[in-house]
């Protein structure tokens, strides 16, 4: 290749990060927590197939050091503070009592392991009782009591201490400790009450006490496989190896194996794919299929791995708009939509295609991707479905240049999936606006009704979170959806302890939502992770972005033969 | 000139309270605010407006906004006090300490790049009037002005990145620390500011040695028979510099609180960063204080450029 060419294609690369960095994956307002899987199929395609850990080489070694970027600096390294942007580090210190079983995907059943509670048992259906494991220490030496733990999820539901993460304990009553167990005495019985437990990180009493929240804020000492080293904001936050570590792999060998962790702050999406083809970084995100396959050209030994959000995109719909408010409208708007379009254009023809409240990767609970894509407002052939929407709004008396308002937050890795909807609308004959906001704004507007349709989650493969968008007390249903028959089929799901009952009941919501057209479900894309050739036992099915969770710390390993020289 | 200095000083307070006022205010019309973001990020806890109102009431926002200004500034002039962080609870003037160093380094730099190239090319495009090395020069420094200095700062981080493999070592490293890593940090963005920047003091260095090169003084210069550099260096640039000063001392103002895109592109944790975070996320005492504490130093450096500028051309006297 010439030098010019080469500057040339430099130039192109460097017009397409300048995009990346605008349309890199972040934490979407609202969203939750996000999974995915790999080998995602196509719309219309397979069933989702469980994920893999990507591919690794031989039996884990020892040693090395893992390089991480991202844009979000830890601001505050007390996880129940509740800052988002914190969130990049806390997984490494802290501990939940438990964890979703990563190893498979998890996403349909949500089968749960143990992690800081080596077991746990119910007695009664509003009585929860933990065992904690033995030996585990805080990495100050000081040890994990069940005293500790009472403390640390008491200081979190303390109203005084004003923690939003204490809505993850709503349905506890009691908390207590004897002996080694903490036992959880819940208000009713609460199915999937675990599920709240994932992400209930464990916090050191005697920190607080010799320092209290300061303390917390600032020394990020936890129980998990790596200590804190040091941490600048302005720069890097490096942990090490906790040696007295509690972990073992399935051969009884100590956890973690890497020697330590770095993350560098502030990057923005072009600085990180500079710095990994620069070999400075090991892993990273990518949510736009074309930005992926050009990053592929120049950089060619990765490795990468695919997983679908379970987490769904959606249009909510603001039901205090009169013309919104009318079923007709709402169907003609769903038909409208070409969702075979927006894959291809979007997710290079890799997403599946969404349901409403409850995650399309979720089997057995939702319409089959080919079943989805027999459907009106799915399938290829939109002739029917547009002459359709046009009856439609006739028989509703909207004119069919009406105008509509889409809101989306501009970080929002789906956004582009909007701007192609309200193109799709603008040729239709709509006069729709797109208008990507920053997260504050979208929340105001979002709060203040401001909007026809709002681009955001509206699907999970939680269903209980189902509640948040469309139970008419919901806290995310800022539309104002107010249904009756969707409220008592969500509260029914609720208190459904059978597993086998909650899939009926679930399918009963998902097909009322779509029935009625509560929202207008777009595509679930599919995540990218690449990975260093020397890097291993990266689990992408349970970590978003690359937050990495309890699993991907533990099971992390790297061929440091492979290492490159300035790396050893 | 010390009682020009002293009125300027008293000047200069009517500026600091307008300025404040407006950043609290604009702060406060944006829409959202931390209180709300913090519960954003809480999908379960969002439908508990109670708890929202205890955040707000927290970070003292349900408060009429001239409470909250009198005790902001309050606390500012009588105890040197700007304020805690909603997220990081730590004071607000820590993290401009922490960030001043880097945005200082960078204007400091880039100043001196563009003050090189402004001055080196402007005196050759007058001296050569016309040539084709002049027409050069106005097409580059059209080209610099007209291209924004992320693109070209993009630039020299991708094209080596993809090509050779090399990048300047990632994570900010101190002067101090690691000088060389340190340098090799900042030289791509001088050099993407610096082209930027130089193009108008390149613009006003030509036309005042053109203007210079037509005086007396100069004619008689060359009549003395003197080599052309005396002329150019010892008699014309000396003269041809004084209202440069003032470009690149406002120049350096400017810089300080214009390197937020070059911040983020190479990494570089400086102010303009700072404050980019800290408006996405609605935090207002971080916000307040650095656009407070980068007006004071545009306000001083315009002081100091006065100063300089009669030191200079002992014509002028401030009366």
């Amino acid at each position: 290749m010439g030098v010019s060419q080469a500057w040339l294609k430099g130039l192109l690369l460097a017009s397409a990060v300048g995009m990346a960095a605008a349309c890199s994956p972040a934490a979407a307002p609202g969203g939750g927590a996000q999974s995915g899987s790999g080998a995602a199929p196509a719309a219309g395609g397979n069933v989702p197939q469980p994920s893999q850990p990507i591919a690794q080489a031989g039996k884990p070694k020892y040693g090395g050091t893992i390089i991480l970027g991202q844009r979000d600096t830890p601001r505050n390294l007390n996880y129940y503070e509740g800052v988002f942007a914190s969130q990049v580090v806390f997984h490494h210190y802290y501990e939940p009592l438990i964890h979703f079983d990563q190893t498979d995907d998890f996403r349909v059943d949500f089968p749960v392991k143990p992690w800081l509670a080596e077991k746990w048992e119910q007695p009664d259906d509003k009585t929860w009782v933990f065992t904690l494991r033995d030996g585990v220490k805080f990495h100050d030496g000081t040890p994990l009591t069940a005293e500790g733990v009472v403390w640390s999820l008491e200081y979190l539901r303390d109203t005084n201490n004003k923690f939003p993460a204490r809505s993850n304990l709503a349905a506890v009553d009691t908390i207590k400790a004897e002996g080694n167990k903490v036992i959880l005495g819940l208000k009713a019985p609460t199915p999937n009450f675990l599920n709240n437990l994932n992400e209930t990180y464990i916090l050191p009493k005697h920190i607080f006490d010799q320092g209290g929240a300061e303390a917390l804020s600032s020394k990020g000492v936890g129980t998990g496989p790596f200590s804190l080293v040091s941490t600048e904001p302005t720069s890097k936050t490096n942990f090490k190896k906790f040696n007295d570590y509690w972990g073992k792999d399935a051969d009884g060998n100590k956890l973690p194996y890497l020697d330590g962790i770095q993350h560098i702050h502030n990057m923005d999406g072009s600085t990180q794919q500079a710095a990994f083809a620069a070999q400075q970084l090991d892993i990273i995100p990518f949510s736009d299929k074309a930005q992926l396959d050009a990053f592929q050209r120049r950089v060619k030994d990765v490795k990468i791995a695919k997983f679908i959000y379970s987490s769904d995109p959606g249009l909510a719909i603001n039901f205090d708009k009169p013309n919104l408010a009318k079923l007709e409208v709402r169907k003609a708007l769903h038909l409208i939509l070409n969702r075979q379009e927006i894959n291809e254009n979007f997710a290079g023809g890799e997403a599946l295609l969404s349901v409403s409240g409850i995650s399309a990767i979720k089997t057995g609970w939702v319409p089959t991707q080919e079943e989805l894509a027999k459907m009106p407002g799915y399938r290829a052939n939109k002739e029917e479905d547009l002459a359709e929407a046009k009856k439609l709004l006739q028989q509703a008396g909207v004119p069919l240049d009406m105008p509509l308002v889409l809101i989306t937050p501009a970080t929002f890795g789906n956004a582009p999936q909007g701007e192609q909807a309200v193109n799709q609308l603008q040729r239709f004959g709509f006069k729709a606006q797109y208008r990507a906001l920053d997260d504050a704004t979208f929340n105001k507007e979002e709060r203040d009704g401001n909007w026809d349709l709002a681009l955001k989650l509206h699907a999970n493969a939680e269903p209980v979170r189902a509640r948040n968008w469309f139970h008419s007390k919901g806290g995310t249903n800022f539309g104002k959806l107010a249904d009756p028959e969707v409220d008592a089929l969500i509260e029914k799901l609720e208190t459904t302890m059978d597993i086998n009952q909650q899939k009926v009941v679930g399918r009963q919501i998902v097909d009322a939502l779509m029935a009625k057209q509560y929202s207008i479900p777009l595509v679930t894309p599919a995540i990218y992770d690449v990975t260093q050739p020397w890097v291993n036992g990266w689990h992408i099915n349970g970590a978003i972005q690359l937050y990495l969770n309890p699993e991907n710390a533990v099971s992390l390993w790297v061929d440091t033969d492979k290492l490159p020289a300035a790396r050893k | 000139m010390r009682n020009y200095i002293i009125r300027r000083l008293i000047y200069n307070i009517p500026a600091l309270i307008v300025v404040s006022l407006s950043i609290f205010l604009m702060v406060r019309v944006m829409p959202g605010d931390a209180a709300a973001l913090k519960m954003a990020g809480m999908e379960d806890a969002q439908g508990n407006p109670a708890l929202e109102a205890e955040l707000r009431a927290q970070m003292g926002l349900d408060r009429p906004y001239m409470i909250q200004y009198a005790e902001w500034i309050g606390k500012i002039v009588c105890c040197g006090d700007f304020g805690y962080s909603y997220y990081s609870k730590r004071p607000v003037w820590d993290e401009i300490a922490e960030r001043l160093p880097v945005t200082a380094q960078l204007a400091s730099g880039t100043l001196v790049i563009s003050v090189f190239i402004a001055i080196l090319f402007g005196t050759i495009s007058a001296v050569r009037q016309d040539s084709w090395l002049d027409y050069l020069v106005r097409v580059g420094n059209t080209w610099g002005q007209s291209i924004p200095n992320f693109w070209i700062g993009t630039l020299i981080i991708v094209v080596p990145a993809f090509t050779m493999g090399y990048l300047p070592p990632v994570g900010y490293v101190s002067p101090l620390t690691d000088p060389l890593g340190n340098l090799q940090q900042f030289i791509g963005p001088w050099i993407a500011m610096g082209v930027g920047f130089s193009a108008t003091t390149m613009r006003m260095t030509r036309s005042q040695m053109l203007e210079v090169l037509r005086q007396d003084y100069v004619r008689t210069a060359w009549a003395k028979g003197l080599r052309e550099r005396s002329v150019i260096m010892g008699h014309a640039l000396k003269n041809a510099l004084i209202p440069v000063v003032t470009l690149v001392g406002i120049n350096f103002g400017f810089l300080l609180g214009g390197t937020v895109t070059i911040e983020a592109v190479y990494v570089l944790p400086g102010l303009g960063l700072s404050t980019l975070n800290a408006i996405n996320l609605r935090d207002y005492p971080q916000i307040q204080a650095n656009v407070l504490f980068l007006t004071t130093v545009f306000l001083m450096v315009n002081l100091l450029v006065d100063i300089v500028y009669a030191w200079l051309d002992p014509r002028i006297r401030y009366s």
